[in-house]
């Protein structure tokens, strides 16, 4: 921690409570993890709290950075709070939960959550443990988010909320996110503070300053004509197949993070597909995608292993083109390969036979594996086919447990552990919020969604970006 | 931090208790006869509690040694610490109590936030600490040494010694560690020793100990002038060779009471916050004056959460209220129940006032009123006598204490509170008020023992109801021991005789001859007088007709006052076969 950041850190202290709108990659980790430090030097412990794991484990490592000891310092996720007070705190939150957290239970997490930290003894549990609140992303909260942080703020009244309205994206359906006019400025004045552009310090800092300087543009129905942008490491092209293609085979060196940003997982399948295992899908944290494979799987007969995993195998690598419909039909009737020959896919093959010839759940572990390891084809959905690959080992050590269930604690366990870092990733705007990477492609910006997604997509890579759109006049939606 | 609850099952003599301690009780004394499990409950409640990293323990430490039923130890604790309600500690294991006792899973506005604290011993003797919830289920999640040590629980025991000195677990460690910061705990113990051979202790050290000097001074263990960190040669190890002296000679060898008080200094001073101090039995080691002034410091000063005390002593519960008293008693089977006064704090206070013994012994003789009472204390001074005599046991061997019943129909209520506490109780009662009859029948339902005389006597009544003149005569001659003169109690005479005779002589067979008075008037006469001007009413004047009573016993012979006070020598002693003595030693 510098000077600089110290002084500041240590004037902001004095100035909560507050709410502070600071752009993408202008320090707010680094300023939180500063104060959480100066807070922890005084004695004083900190509670932060933010929306996501990726930020969970940004702030930790940013802690560790300014080497602020773990014991005055807890970070956490709004739900995984939320959910740790419901969990220790039943009758107060007035809903009995199960000790594994089911996150499409959030809601009512946090509803609980309210009501526990509402009672006497939860309040000073709080004012005992900390000193100082942050809360990370505030732009992010729904209303009853927002209410639980009021209530855990009645306890620990120092608090700083941080966010930028510009990102976000989490417009679940049916959920209000917080008004700042409205919620957060009556409970949290707003600072005004001097935003620098760090994140592109040593990497791009013209970059840094033009996405700093275009926020004011970015508003719905504005207008932006990117053939006019000249700034060193910006380009932009004709959308094209050919386009991405060529930006992302540009990047030579494994050492620089390139990310390629498309609007659904469908998108970015099918460009990870066409870059033949160059880059890797992000999955979400659900891993819907492969829910939806493993629900398939478990409504199938042992017959239909074997065609479930052609299927499966199909969708995530790249090279089983000639996996056809003659080689379907066969599967489907529950006949072997005799008379069709594909070269190169021999042993794909000879394992999709094996396993319609003997089907069980071992032999379909034994089939992934062979497939994965004769490398015919090349995987592009790493994520997908090893958690799914897990889920299903799972239930043949243990049979009669749910493979779904098996994937639902695979994915939870990642919450906490963080993601593998993949150094060339396909993803969506939502996953890779709050994380950096050194270039980035923005393949269909005319579709990206609204002006908070494109604001994301955009200030997410600190050397380069290259955005592909049909027009170079882009409208903000 | 204040206990509230304590739960024990298996645990050496204690098959199960739940015990509700009262709301706002910070200091606790346990009584009870010797097997009735207080110093276990004491050193039950400490292991739960304590900060030790293991126990060593036994089959011998299960109930019946049956290690087939594991030990459970629970502990309520409210009045958090706010070091304690934090996240890290045992801020998310927060249960409530309600103020009668009851847990709850959650801490509900309405009742007290407190933690459950479980120790659980099973056939591998391993002990586990965990924080319990009601209404939850085990596993409980386990806690260790450091959530504990943040409950700031001390015991004064035999391990005291261990207290004045320089270790990580001691209280001067800790008190060291709580002032100067973890880093410097025994590090700086062993620096500062090393500059003690040196002849150089810190300006910290020296202030600290400065500091333990003025809290042992203020507890009562006389005047320490020169306290100061020295070098202990009479261990091995390194750690703990730095300890507490005054001038040259180290505290460890002073006195047992004073090594305790200092103990209880230390520990007050090593924590920010109050602690929970157990002392098993506090009189151990102190002569009265230094046990009535640690009593007194314990209970007034405000500088300890809440204390434990077990005591033998009557000068000791002299000095408490009848409301810091708890009963503990066992059922033979392992059950032991507690009992408190909180629901009639008066009317215990007066027995004890009356007795401080009465609530250490097995069973309470009370005399109804001052008369009763002071003949009580003079049949057992005589009875006692005589045993003493043929080698046996004294009353008080035998757990029996005489109270003063306060008059009236407080005697009865009296005997009905120890009956509740689980005490016997006797009383010894007039017989002429027919308003008590209906409460003497409730309390004999209840088990107390009732020695009453004739219907319609009062003490005085029975007294003369068979004498004949000569002996009404020393009667009167014992009253005028009391009422100074002769002439008095001939007034006394004049003021209740009705007959307008001048009576002008002590002689009751004058009275019969001359003034033509019965036998029965002038017994009348005599009684009437004696109650109305209390001939009979202080503890000595009990003494001086007690013994009269003994001395004239073949006269007397037949008589109700005999068979009575028979009775009542039946009630103190037993029959001489089923003498039992209780309590030796502890």
């Amino acid at each position: 921690m510098d000077a600089a950041l110290r002084d500041e850190a240590t004037l902001l202290l004095r100035r909560m409570p507050f709410s502070v709108e600071m752009p993408a990659g202008t320090g707010k980790t680094q300023l939180i993890a500063a104060m959480a430090g100066v807070a922890a030097r005084g004695g004083s412990a900190s509670l932060i709290l933010t929306h996501t794991n990726a930020g969970v484990a940004a702030l930790r490592k940013r802690l560790k950075d300014f080497a602020v000891p773990q014991r005055m310092v807890h970070v956490d996720t709004i739900a995984s709070w939320a959910f740790e007070l419901v969990r220790h705190y039943p009758d107060l939150a007035g809903i009995q939960i199960a000790p594994v957290p089911d996150w499409s239970q959030t809601p009512e997490y946090v509803r609980g959550a309210v009501n526990v930290a509402q009672a006497r003894a939860i309040k000073r549990m709080h004012s005992a443990s900390f000193t100082y609140l942050f809360v990370d992303e505030y732009q992010d909260c729904n209303l009853n988010q927002h209410d639980l942080i009021l209530e855990i703020a009645a306890a620990i009244p120092l608090a700083a909320v941080f966010g930028d309205r510009l990102q976000g994206i989490f417009d679940f359906s049916g959920e209000t996110l917080v008004d700042w006019d409205q919620h957060v400025f009556p409970s949290y004045p707003l600072l005004d503070r001097e935003h620098a552009p760090w994140r592109w310090v040593g990497h791009n800092a013209e970059l840094g300053q033009w996405l700093l300087d275009l926020r004011p543009q970015l508003v719905s129905g504005a207008t932006l004509d990117l053939s006019q942008v000249s700034v060193p490491g910006f380009e932009w092209q004709p959308a094209s197949h050919q386009a991405v293609a060529d930006a992302a085979s540009r990047f030579k060196t494994f050492e620089e993070s390139v990310l390629i940003l498309n609007q659904w997982r469908s998108d970015n399948a099918r460009t990870a597909g066409r870059l033949g295992g160059t880059y890797a899908v992000m999955e979400d944290l659900n891993g819907r995608f492969m829910h939806e494979n493993l629900a398939t799987l478990e409504s199938s007969d042992p017959d239909g292993y074997a065609l479930w995993l052609a299927l499966f195998a199909k969708s995530c690598f790249s090279g089983f083109g000639e996996i056809n419909q003659p080689i379907l039909r066969r599967l489907r009737r529950g006949e072997g390969f005799e008379g069709l020959s594909r070269p190169g896919l021999e042993t794909t093959l000879a394992a999709l036979e094996g396993l319609g010839t003997d089907p069980s759940l071992r032999n379909l572990v034994a089939a992934m594996r062979a497939i994965e390891s004769a490398r015919e084809g090349r995987l592009y959905c790493i994520e997908a086919w090893r958690d799914t690959l897990a889920a299903i080992e799972a239930v043949v050590r243990n049979p009669g447990e749910s493979m779904r269930v098996n994937l639902s604690m695979i994915r939870d366990r990642l919450r906490y552990t963080g993601r593998r870092r993949q150094q060339r990733i396909v993803s969506r705007t939502l996953l890779v919020k709050g994380l950096e990477y050194d270039h980035a492609i923005l393949c269909d910006a005319d579709s990206i969604g609204s002006v908070r997604n494109f604001y994301v997509a955009i200030t997410r890579p600190r050397k380069s970006l290259t955005i592909l759109s049909r027009s170079s006049v882009i409208r903000m939606r | 931090m204040r206990i509230r609850r304590v739960d024990i099952q298996n645990f050496r003599g204690i098959k199960n208790l739940k015990w509700i301690v009262p709301k706002t009780q910070d200091f606790v004394c346990l009584v009870g006869p010797g097997d009735s499990t207080k110093t276990t409950i004491l050193e039950a409640m400490y292991l739960a509690l304590c900060e030790r990293y293991s126990l060593s323990l036994s089959d011998a430490d299960f109930y019946d040694a049956n290690v087939e039923q594991p030990i459970s130890i629970r502990v309520t604790i409210d009045d958090l610490s706010n070091e304690v309600m934090k996240h890290g500690v045992l801020g998310m294991e927060l249960s409530g109590i309600t103020d009668d006792g009851v847990l709850t899973h959650d801490p509900a506005d309405a009742d007290s936030t407190c933690v459950v604290i479980q120790l659980k011993i099973d056939a591998d003797l391993e002990p586990v600490w965990s924080v319990y919830r009601e209404g939850g289920t085990d596993p409980f999640p386990q806690i260790g040494v450091g959530a504990r040590k943040t409950l700031g629980v001390f015991k004064v025991d035999e391990r005291i010694d261990g207290h004045l000195r320089w270790t990580r677990t001691s209280a001067l460690g800790r008190m060291t560690e709580a002032v100067h910061g973890t880093s410097g705990t025994l590090a700086a113990a062993t620096r500062a020793s090393r500059e003690a051979v040196a002849g150089s202790i810190s300006d910290d050290l020296q202030a600290l100990t400065g500091k333990v000097q003025q809290r042992l001074n203020s507890l009562g263990s006389g005047s320490f002038s020169a306290l100061r960190p020295g070098l202990d040669t009479s261990l091995s190890s390194s750690a703990g060779v730095l300890a507490l002296y005054e001038e040259r000679v180290p505290l460890t060898s002073f006195g047992l009471g004073t090594r305790r008080l200092a103990g209880i200094a230390t520990q007050q001073l090593a924590f920010a916050h109050k602690t929970i101090l157990m002392i098993d039995e506090i009189e151990y080691g102190l002569e009265p004056h230094r046990l009535v002034y640690l009593l007194h410091h314990l209970r007034n000063s405000g500088e300890v959460a809440q204390v434990f005390v077990t005591t033998h002593s009557p000068v000791a519960v002299e000095q408490l209220a009848a409301s810091d008293l708890c009963v503990v008693r066992s059922d033979g089977d392992g059950n032991i129940v507690t009992h408190d006064f909180t629901a009639r704090p008066n009317r215990a206070q007066a027995v004890l006032r009356s007795n401080p013994s009465a609530f250490l012994s097995r069973k309470v003789i009370l005399g109804e009123g001052k008369t009763e009472y002071g003949l009580l204390l003079g049949l057992v001074d005589l009875w006692n006598k005589q045993r003493l005599a043929d080698g046996e046991t004294p009353a008080a061997g035998l757990g029996v204490a005489v109270a003063d019943g306060g008059g009236g129909s407080n005697a009865i209520r009296r005997a009905r509170l120890l009956i509740e506490a689980g005490y016997e109780a006797v009383v010894l009662m007039d017989n002429d008020d027919r308003s008590v009859d209906n409460e003497v029948k409730r309390a004999a339902r209840e088990g107390v023992t009732i020695r009453r005389w004739d219907t319609g006597h009062d003490t005085e009544r029975e007294l003369v109801a068979t004498l004949t003149a000569a002996r009404l005569t020393e009667i009167l001659e014992l009253a005028v021991e009391n009422r100074v003169n002769e002439q008095t109690v001939l007034q006394d005479l004049r003021n209740q005789d009705g007959s307008g005779a001048d009576l002008d002589t002590l002689d009751v067979g004058a009275w019969i001859a001359d003034y033509g008075y019965t036998l029965d008037v002038a017994r009348a006469l005599i009684a009437s007088a004696a109650k109305k001007y209390s001939w009979f009413k202080s503890p000595y004047q009990g003494r001086r007709l007690a013994s009269w009573i003994v001395d004239n016993r073949d006269t007397l012979a037949g008589s109700t006052l005999i068979t009575v006070i028979d009775g009542l020598h039946g009630d103190v002693f037993g029959a001489a076969s089923e003498e039992t003595p209780l309590e030796v030693g502890r």
